[in-house]
């Protein structure tokens, strides 16, 4: 039932990518400001944040789990940040190493429950992602904490070479996930797992310890993305993190990451995160609520999964019958 | 006497912390015996509850229904739309709300159990649309003066003072442990939840009764939303939210349910919505700030977690 290693018919190489710009293109058209440059970076900036977190989605969901914890951990880390620099005085490198080291432990926490503990990783990243939203508002006392030093909300608003800051570590962040993903040993066992686990444990691979290691990693990438968030925005909210959750998961099925585990591909992920970005800005220029965008997102969301899923068995049938 | 304890607590463990919390609060909180406080806390517990016998039949089998606390303000507001705008009669009212509510979870079930999508993307996307609706057809806005003869259907007192509503609920309860646990539909999901494999090649039909499931979800999350209307006396497209699903898995896990599917107690979680109900109900009583309740439903469930690995240690031990 299961496919062979990183294959499918369904899903060339070439062909998402095309497909994404070609819808960039398309919705465009609606709106012709969105080719101009400046929006382009005004929408990869928007789009940097989700990009970041769906980096490490898309390995969780390769693995054949979920993280649903991403949104609790941008206002968690957002907070946590901003307490730091704000209140303790830390220097912001600092800060921003702690507040990271705690995102990839919180991140691990789910990754314990869901590899040793056998609890479905929706139910485990749900209380974690409840936990760090909970604390989030009770370490920010219910309010927006303002006052982050200027040379901080530069990650988040400068430029380099007029290329916003937020584009360049967005672009790293992809490099480096393609890189773990596909040339490393963790990436391989990655698919692995999620194709087919019994055969990644005969071959006497610590299972356990991959996947608290994917789920840290994800935990590590939101916790960043929830800073460059606080970053842009100049202040870090205890709820900012709530609207982005639908978008990462949009992102990485747009990007045609299976639901099933054992495929996906975080360029494909990053793209359609992007897609989502300039989704919102078109309907914000048309004066849309953000309630009717979620539900676009939300319709977007089921039509795709349910397009992939049936045409992923599509071609395993015909692969059955050859 | 400890081993008596023990099963005691194994058996009906969330009975116990409910009534042991119960009177720790009257003894530590001023004002929590109070009658008028206790009738709230019923009230309080009769919408949530529902929501919990829902999830409890879909944790069962490995689900979830993360659009339940959005749809409690879909019907809500169709609900109150139906009242006021169209004029519709009580009862017809109810019966379409109650069929929006159900058709959403049939489009729900089918989504999983036919194109086989994992619950928790579909329930995530289908949520944010239930919202986004409920958002377009109420212009934003809730609607207030809700006619009497629809407010009193739940808020009537009988016996003493307490409302009609509670006793739907815990009529619902009985009824939602009833199916668990007395009918084949029950037992058919239990063994789905244990052996989804073994359950297709005995030839159950799995993806139906997955199916129905949902649909009784989505039925059920409706009635909460006429419930949630009835008690707050205005229909409002943000009533519910997406805490409520949250909440009452947290409920479910305090009740004894297995969180890897398999095993879930009805009565278990009723008396769960209750500990939550009575926690939240102190921290309100004692002005503490209620984001706390948040952090602490998410701290719940991972020490049931933990609890649960315990359990599973001493199993594997004898």
């Amino acid at each position: 039932m299961k496919k062979n290693l990183g294959r499918s018919a369904a899903i060339s190489n070439i062909g998402y990518p095309l497909g994404l710009v070609v819808f960039y293109l398309l919705i465009s058209l609606f709106v012709p400001r969105l080719l101009t440059l400046a929006s382009i970076f005004n929408i990869l900036t928007q789009a940097s944040v989700t990009v970041i977190a769906a980096v490490a989605v898309t390995m969780v969901i390769i693995s054949g789990g979920i993280d649903l914890s991403c949104g609790g951990m941008f206002s968690l880390a957002g907070v946590i940040n901003a307490i730091l620099v704000v209140n303790l005085n830390v220097n912001p490198l600092v800060s921003i190493v702690i507040t990271l080291l705690t995102g990839a432990l919180l991140g691990g926490v789910s990754g314990v429950t869901v590899a040793r503990i056998k609890i479905p990783s929706f139910i485990a990243t749900l209380a974690v992602g409840n936990l760090a939203a909970g604390l989030a508002l009770v370490f920010a006392k219910g309010g927006s904490m303002a006052g982050l030093p200027d040379g901080f909300k530069w990650l988040g608003r400068g430029e380099i070479l007029e290329i916003p800051v937020a584009v360049y570590i967005m672009a790293l962040f992809v490099v480096v996930g393609s890189l773990v993903l596909n040339k490393s040993a963790f990436g391989n066992r990655l698919f692995g797992i999620g194709n087919n686990v019994k055969v990644v444990k005969n071959e006497g691979v610590n299972i356990e310890r991959i996947v608290i290691l994917v789920y840290a990693i994800s935990g590590f990438c939101s916790a960043f993305a929830g800073i460059l968030l606080s970053s842009w925005l100049g202040a870090a909210h205890p709820t900012q993190g709530a609207q982005y959750q639908l978008d990462i998961i949009a992102a990485c099925i747009l990007g045609g990451t299976s639901m099933m585990g054992g495929e996906g591909k975080i360029l494909n992920s990053a793209l359609g995160a992007v897609i989502i970005s300039a989704l919102r800005t078109t309907l914000n220029l048309m004066r849309v609520n953000s309630y009717i965008q979620n539900l676009f997102v939300g319709s977007i969301l089921i039509v795709i999964v349910a397009l992939t899923t049936y045409l992923q068995k599509k071609s395993n049938k015909q692969s059955a019958l050859f | 006497m400890k081993k008596f304890l023990l099963s005691l607590y194994m058996k009906n463990g969330a009975i116990v912390i409910a009534i042991v919390l119960a009177i720790i609060a009257s003894v530590l909180v001023p004002n929590f015996s109070n009658i008028n406080n206790l009738q709230t806390l019923l009230k309080q517990w009769a919408t949530p509850v529902l929501i919990c016998v829902a999830i409890n039949f879909l944790i069962v089998t490995g689900g979830i229904d993360l659009s339940a606390g959005y749809l409690c303000g879909l019907v809500s507001i169709s609900c109150g739309l139906m009242l006021m705008v169209y004029e519709l009669p009580v009862s017809v009212c109810l019966l379409i709300s109650i069929l929006i509510g159900s058709l959403f979870g049939l489009f729900n079930g089918c989504v999983i159990c036919y194109l086989q999508i994992p619950p928790f993307i579909t329930t995530l996307g289908s949520g944010y649309i239930a919202y986004g609706l409920a958002q377009i057809i109420s212009g934003s806005r809730s609607i207030n003066h809700l006619p009497d003869a629809f407010m009193s259907l739940g808020n009537t007192r009988v016996i003493g003072t307490l409302p009609t509503m509670v006793f739907f609920s815990a009529a619902i309860v009985a009824l939602g442990w009833f199916f668990m646990s007395r009918t084949t539909y029950g037992r058919k999901l239990e063994y789905i939840g244990n052996n989804e494999k073994a359950c297709l090649l005995g030839g159950i039909n799995v993806n139906r009764i997955k199916c129905i499931s949902y649909v009784q979800s989505g039925l059920l999350a409706a009635l909460a939303g006429i419930f949630l209307t009835m008690r707050t006396g205005s229909a409002a497209p943000t009533l519910g939210g997406a805490g409520m699903p949250f909440e009452a898995v947290t409920a479910c896990v305090l009740g004894g349910s297995a969180l890897a599917g398999g095993f879930s107690p009805i009565i278990g979680g009723a008396f769960g919505v209750l500990i939550l109900k009575i926690t939240e109900n102190c921290i309100n009583l004692l002005n503490i700030e209620t984001y706390i309740y948040d952090a602490l439903l998410a701290i719940v469930v991972f020490m049931a977690i933990v609890a649960e690995v315990l359990k599973s240690r001493k199993l594997q031990t004898k």
